[in-house]
């Protein structure tokens, strides 16, 4: 939950089918169109238990879900596509009574509208029951244009599917060994991977739930932290990557920066080669030609100054220029040295190794 | 040269072999003989041009020194079998103009052992019926007659066309196919072997489904030999049907001529059935002293829940038909009757399709999946059926095959029983209990009734035991001497 908190959620059973195909009864007035495109897709359908108390609980369930079928890759997730979608069972009750009668909402598209399309039908069902009335059970629709639900069927119209064991398939006997073998290659999921970024490489619990949202980011940030100090990574990707692809509207699949090339452009961080600064408009170009860094820096010549000689008669000329403050921090306000360093990186257009200057600077002032 | 359709499948391929007759000349045979015989009615479909270029294909392979274990012998097929570019009807007007564009496995398998086609023969619609009086194109003619009469007579069913045309010479065997005693119930009726294999052993693929979980092709001749011979080219693991078996397959003519000294024979009181014919009964003891006489031994079985089998046949085939012939629309395929709406589209495809007796079991596979009856009925028979199996399986512990008539009547005449629906279902009384349990079952005819009509005795082993089913079918076929023929009253 967005709070912290976590909920255990029931799963009362997964089932397979495949896609029968669907008719269309609305392209013509006297005949229907059978729409086979879809026939034999496998489609999984997950039951959970009545565990989820609102419309964000669902949401905040349906991410995790979402995520979790997505690392085993066993669905896209993809909603807006049709990959997923969700049923909601909704039903309200005074606290501590027993469970009402609940409606189901079909079909909804998006997990902002699973949790619009609850928080409508909860208080709808309380209005009816305020109003003296009674919830009968229904399938309803849910209207994203108009953010309410409306009745497709009542139960007395609800199909008897008279389902029964299909006798063209046997039941499949699971085998121990099986299950284990299934078990062992288990793909590492979201709160494993989510654990492993805080303990194994110091990550916030933020950023490293922000890592694991979703497999492709997870994938992106581990490939660019390889070798690399992780948390500067992280920090790359949340703030720096992440800016540039929202403002772009990209996936991160699409990223112009490949995770390789934004673990090189920390490791030209680490080895002192440029400066964070400098490193911001190094990534500004990659994003915009997917270069390496090296060659970005190498063509811009972007690469940080910390030969000592060179600096030291740069810190000389600040010095020999700023006399007067000088002055200021031998009577004790260290903090004046900030103007020495801007003047430093003036002089050398934001290339100067800032820990040599600092350094030099401050040997220089206290002579 | 003898009468070219008379011969066995075994004598038929002996000839061939040593070159006596074509394939040409034998399968012109038959078709002369089927033309004969339009009477009984006992093909949907003749195929006489494919039969021909089949059986020109067959020699011009024998020249040329590769046959295979059919090749050159005329067999009709049930036209439940799907057959590619052969119309394919199950006896109902649902399927009256389909042709599959594929072939079904267990008729893919005889074709690529060289089979002859002779034609698609007659059956009950949609396999549902103990009389061949349920097909949408009329009923069939037994060409057995009564002493007593001249009373047209049913064949039995659901395979009742090609029992029919085995018995009366019309090709050498046929496919049948057996879900509660389709195949063994019209053989005995016929005076023929009818055979169902272990259910798995042949695929179901490509035969038009009734109830999935009982459904079983299986060979219909004059001989168990032939049964052997037939089984064999129809039998084999198939990935396109889930419940096919992979178990490995015995070379079921090895069985053949063996003694059975020493094989104990299980004998359950349960199938004195009340309202049995006493002559059945007479019979049944008659084959008990068959096999004594050779060396077996006779052991009473219990079998105490066989009277509940038939209450639950008729319960876990019609809710399975009611589920296989959903599929029937009118929108895929098969007849399409036209209506205004979609609804009246199904409804009137459905209502205009669908003969009676297939009606009435789909309104009752309908009611015992029906929410609310579903408990009551159809896990109740779920339950009776697994207990059937259970006691099968305990009595094969001591014994080696279980003998019991195959039918408790002789061959009824046309009409006899068509109103009285409980009459007609207990048809398949000794037959449905082996089906349930999935096990192997033969008829054999074993004798003549006093009003001359063929009584069969019906032989049931443990599963995937095929094997001892012949050994021993073969030893009664051998005490039983059956030669008589239709059309030669005493």
């Amino acid at each position: 939950m967005e709070d912290g908190d976590s909920r255990a959620v029931g799963i009362t059973r997964i089932h397979l089918e495949q896609d029968a195909g669907k008719s269309i009864h609305d392209m013509d007035p006297s005949s229907t169109y059978v729409d086979l495109n879809r026939s034999g897709i496998t489609l999984m359908e997950i039951v959970s238990e009545p565990d989820l108390r609102s419309g964000e609980e669902a949401a905040a369930y349906l991410t995790k879900l979402r995520a979790i079928l997505r690392y085993l890759g066993t669905c896209d997730g993809n909603m807006e596509q049709g990959s997923m979608r969700c049923d909601a069972n909704v039903s309200v009750r005074k606290l501590g009574d027993e469970l009402g009668t609940r409606c189901e909402i079909k079909n909804v598209n998006s997990i902002r509208f699973v949790a619009q399309a609850i928080e409508y039908e909860a208080r709808r069902q309380i209005e009816v029951i305020e109003d003296g009335g009674t919830i009968a059970q229904q399938t309803r629709l849910f209207d994203a244009n108009k953010g309410v639900t409306r009745s497709m069927r009542s139960k007395e119209e609800a199909h008897d599917y008279r389902y029964f064991p299909d006798p063209d398939l046997l039941p499949v006997n699971l085998s121990e060994e099986f299950v284990e073998e299934i078990r062992r290659t288990l793909p590492e999921l979201p709160d494993d991977k989510k654990q492993r970024f805080v303990d194994e490489l110091g990550l916030s619990g933020y950023d490293a739930d922000v890592l694991v949202a979703e497999r492709a980011i997870a994938e992106y940030f581990e490939e660019a932290a390889e070798g690399q100090d992780a948390k500067t990574v992280a920090n790359w990707v949340t703030s720096d990557l992440f800016g540039y692809l929202n403002k772009e509207d990209l996936e991160i699949t699409d990223s112009p920066v490949a995770a390789k090339q934004l673990g090189a452009l920390v490791g030209l961080i680490s080895d002192g080669t440029i400066s964070g600064r400098i490193a911001r408009d190094v990534f500004a170009e990659m994003c915009a030609t997917s270069k390496d860094p090296a060659v970005v820096v190498e063509e811009k010549g972007l690469k940080q100054v910390s030969d000592t000689g060179e600096l030291e008669a740069i810190v000389d000329e600040a010095i020999a220029k700023g006399t007067a403050q000088v002055e200021q921090y031998k009577s004790g306000n260290e903090k004046i040295i900030g103007w020495f360093v801007g003047q430093v990186m003036q002089a050398t257009k934001g290339q100067a190794n800032p820990q040599m200057v600092n350094e030099i600077l401050r040997k220089k002032l206290s002579e | 040269m003898a009468n070219l359709t008379d011969l066995t499948i075994a004598e038929a391929q002996a000839g061939l072999a040593q070159g006596e007759f074509s394939s040409k000349e034998i399968t012109e045979a038959h078709i002369t003989a089927i033309e004969a015989a339009r009477d009984l009615n006992a093909f949907v479909t003749e195929t006489p041009e494919r039969a021909l270029a089949d059986a020109e294909a067959s020699d011009k392979r024998r020249a040329e020194g590769e046959v295979g274990a059919l090749d050159g012998l005329p067999i009709a097929i049930k036209d439940l079998f799907c057959t590619k570019g052969v119309k394919s009807t199950a006896s109902s007007h649902m399927l009256e103009g389909f042709i599959p564009p594929y072939e079904s496995s267990v008729t893919a398998k005889m074709v690529d052992a060289g089979m002859v086609m002779l034609g698609k023969t007659n059956l009950d619609e949609f396999a549902m019926g103990s009389s061949n009086e349920t097909s949408y194109f009329g009923p069939v003619i037994n060409p057995w007659k009564r002493n007593s009469d001249d009373q047209t007579l049913v064949p039995g069913g659901s395979s009742g066309g090609s029992a029919s045309a085995v018995a009366a010479r019309l090709c050498l065997g046929a496919t049948g196919t057996d879900t509660g005693g389709s195949i063994r119930q019209p053989a005995s009726f016929c005076g023929i072997v009818g055979m169902k294999p272990t259910y798995g052993r042949c695929s179901r693929w490509g035969i038009v489904a009734f109830a999935s979980s009982l459904d079983q092709a299986g060979p219909m001749t004059r001989t168990v030999r032939d049964a052997a011979i037939m089984l064999q080219s129809m039998v084999g693991f198939d990935p396109k049907d889930t419940t096919s078996s992979e178990m490995p397959i015995p070379d079921f003519q090895a069985m053949l001529g063996q003694d059975i000294k020493g094989l104990k024979i299980g004998i359950p009181s349960e199938y004195r059935v009340e309202g049995t014919d006493p002559e059945i009964l007479a019979l049944w003891d008659q084959g008990i002293k068959w096999l004594e006489d050779a060396g077996a031994e006779a052991v009473e079985v219990s079998l105490p829940r066989t009277k509940y089998a038939l209450p639950a046949y008729y319960i876990i085939a019609p809710a399975e038909a009611s589920s296989n012939l959903a599929r029937y629309d009118g929108m895929r395929y098969g007849l399409r009757a036209e209506g205004d709406s979609l609804s009246e589209v199904y409804e009137n495809t459905r209502a205009e399709g669908f003969g009676n007796e297939v009606r009435r079991r789909i309104l009752m596979g309908t009611y015992v999946l029906s929410a609310g009856y579903y408990d009551a009925y159809y896990i109740k028979a779920q339950k009776v059926r697994k207990l059937i199996a259970d006691e099968f399986s305990a009595a094969f512990e001591t014994v080696d095959a279980i003998l019991t008539p195959a039918v408790p009547s002789a061959a009824f005449a046309h009409g006899e029983k068509s109103d009285d629906l409980l009459a007609m279902y207990l048809n398949d009384v000794m037959t449905v209990p082996a089906s349930l349990a999935g096990l192997p079952g033969i008829s054999v005819p074993a004798g003549l009734s006093s009003d001359g009509l063929p009584l069969g005795l019906q032989l049931i082993t443990k599963a995937f035991d095929e094997e001892t089913l012949f050994r021993v079918a073969d030893v009664l076929e051998q005490s039983a001497g059956f030669t008589a023929r239709p059309g030669e009253k005493a």
